[in-house]
């Protein structure tokens, strides 16, 4: 089944072009993996695929499991399944990680969510993740460390239960063992959901390796410029963009 | 816990252990958690002082008057003084003045409001004596036509050295009238560190669209927001929280 599909998707930002026909397949099951230099938009793209209206889309369209999403707002995405690890989760003091994520799940579901059966599900996924139990209490990501802004990342996503799971950088700001441990959760996560699809996006293969990918996707000049199997990560972690790009086979996206 | 009430222009207080009050000027002589509570709006000069060594954490309540107060504090060597304050009123007019008067002397003053339709509010800080430290954040969401001001003066003079100073205050506008703050500092001391911030705008969109990325709509995140704002600059115990969430559930349940 075909969960994502990016097709001719052109968007700026503040005038500036940033992502230029773009294409793209994800299908259930698939783990695929973007990268790219810095600044050639794998988090533009991310945050596009959430809806996140500071980008203007030019031309294309985003369609998930059948349906045109590329004009419906952010909130109805992520009920509709998508889910978007953020590079850089912001902190909200004052709301607590425990009311945020109630009303999330409440939100998603379309109704009550009975406090009990929310506890034990927390309660089960923060050990899982080796999490401190009292951060569930704390104000959501206040005064956490990146380690542990990552970790409650990879909580909602296992509270939320979504189908597209996307992963910008999640690597950042993780030491090795809180990197095995979220990669683990999230494998995991995709072994008891066999239909749900990632998209990884990283600078380094170090995560691929827990969370080996289908496709190896290379975006430059706005475009998917290069796509091959897991291998490449390793070969652009040895000898860089350069060569690759330079061999570009102009393959937008796979089928 | 001391519950101090001002009514009919009077100051009422069921225990005086360690609490004297002579007219309008209350003395505190040992550690306190006190709660200030407005029955109506229009009071005179109301006077504090914090003695030597002594820690005293209030919280000070006000809701659906139209306040208009001037209130001093007093505090001296050694003392320590918290104030927590939670406005709901129409509209306020107030002046609060942190004398600090003596070595060592430490305010944290944090204070939230819903500011419904005006609020001008003049916070003097003074630092009469060395080591003293005065932190004062202050945070307010405007709502239709509500107007918020803020003053903030600190006032430093030479001598006064190794102190701190700290101002922050933000201003949430969720209507669409103005609103200011003028954030001064006079400092006549080298030997300071003084910080402070001061913005007046909406919640902002990379907020907005971290919680729509997980399901909530427009109206649920302001609510969360809005929350957040407002009692994440309050750290008091449960049952006096509660009495401000009965006040922000109003506007955002």
């Amino acid at each position: 089944m075909r969960i994502l599909s990016i097709n001719d998707l052109t968007c700026s930002i503040e005038g500036k072009t940033i992502l230029s026909n773009l294409n793209l397949n994800i299908n259930s099951g698939e783990i695929h993996a973007v990268m790219g230099p810095n600044g050639v938009g794998k988090s533009t793209l991310s945050k596009v695929i959430m809806g996140d209206n500071h980008y203007q889309i030019k031309n294309g369209t985003i369609i998930y499991k059948g349906e045109d999403i590329t004009n419906i707002e952010t909130y109805k995405r992520s009920r509709m399944g998508i889910f978007l690890a953020m590079q850089n989760p912001i902190a909200i003091p004052g709301i607590s990680n425990q009311d945020f994520l109630k009303t999330a799940l409440s939100a998603k579901l379309q109704k009550p969510v009975g406090l009990y059966d929310f506890m034990l599900k927390c309660e089960t996924a923060i050990s899982d993740l080796k999490m401190d139990k009292n951060l569930i209490h704390r104000g959501l990501n206040d005064g956490f460390s990146g380690g542990e802004r990552k970790k409650n990342e990879v909580l909602q996503l296992k509270i939320l239960e979504p189908s597209l799971i996307i992963l910008d950088e999640l690597d950042s700001g993780l030491d090795v063992d809180s990197l095995k441990i979220v990669s683990e959760n999230i494998s995991d996560y995709i072994n008891k959901n066999k239909d749900t699809a990632v998209l990884i996006i990283t600078h380094y293969p170090k995560i691929l390796q827990y969370l080996p990918p289908d496709f190896v996707h290379i975006l430059y000049n706005g475009k998917i410029a290069y796509t091959s199997t897991k291998e490449l990560a390793l070969e652009i972690e040895k000898n860089g963009y350069k060569n690759i790009i330079n061999k570009s086979n102009d393959i937008d996206g796979n089928d | 816990m001391n519950t101090i009430v001002i009514e009919n222009n009077k100051i009422k207080i069921p225990s005086k252990d360690g609490i004297d009050i002579n007219n309008n000027t209350v003395n505190i002589t040992k550690n306190k958690n006190i709660v200030l509570e407005y029955c109506d709006g229009l009071i005179d000069e109301l006077k504090f002082n914090i003695y030597p060594n002594v820690k005293v954490e209030m919280f000070i309540f006000s809701k659906e008057l139209n306040l208009n107060s001037v209130t001093v504090f007093n505090i001296f060597k050694n003392a320590n003084l918290k104030i927590t304050k939670f406005y709901n009123n129409s509209k306020t007019k107030e002046k609060t003045i942190l004398n600090l008067q003596e070595e060592n002397a430490n305010v944290d003053y944090h204070f939230s409001s819903i500011c419904k339709q005006e609020e001008n509010n003049h916070i003097i800080i003074n630092h009469n004596a060395k080591n003293t430290i005065s932190t004062v954040i202050n945070k307010s969401i405007t709502i239709d036509k509500a107007s918020s001001n803020f003053i903030i003066d600190s006032y430093l003079p030479k001598g006064s050295k190794n102190s701190l100073i700290s101002q922050d205050t933000k201003i949430i506008t969720l209507g669409d009238n103005y609103s200011t703050i003028k954030p001064n500092m006079y400092i006549e001391e080298n030997d300071v560190v003084a910080t402070h911030g001061s913005v007046i705008g909406k919640f902002s969109q990379e907020e907005l669209f971290y919680l729509a990325s997980r399901g909530l709509d427009y109206t649920a995140s302001i609510n969360l927001l809005a929350k957040g704002f407002l009692i994440g600059n309050i750290n008091i115990n449960i049952r006096l929280l509660e009495k401000i969430l009965n006040e922000v559930n109003k506007y955002w349940r």
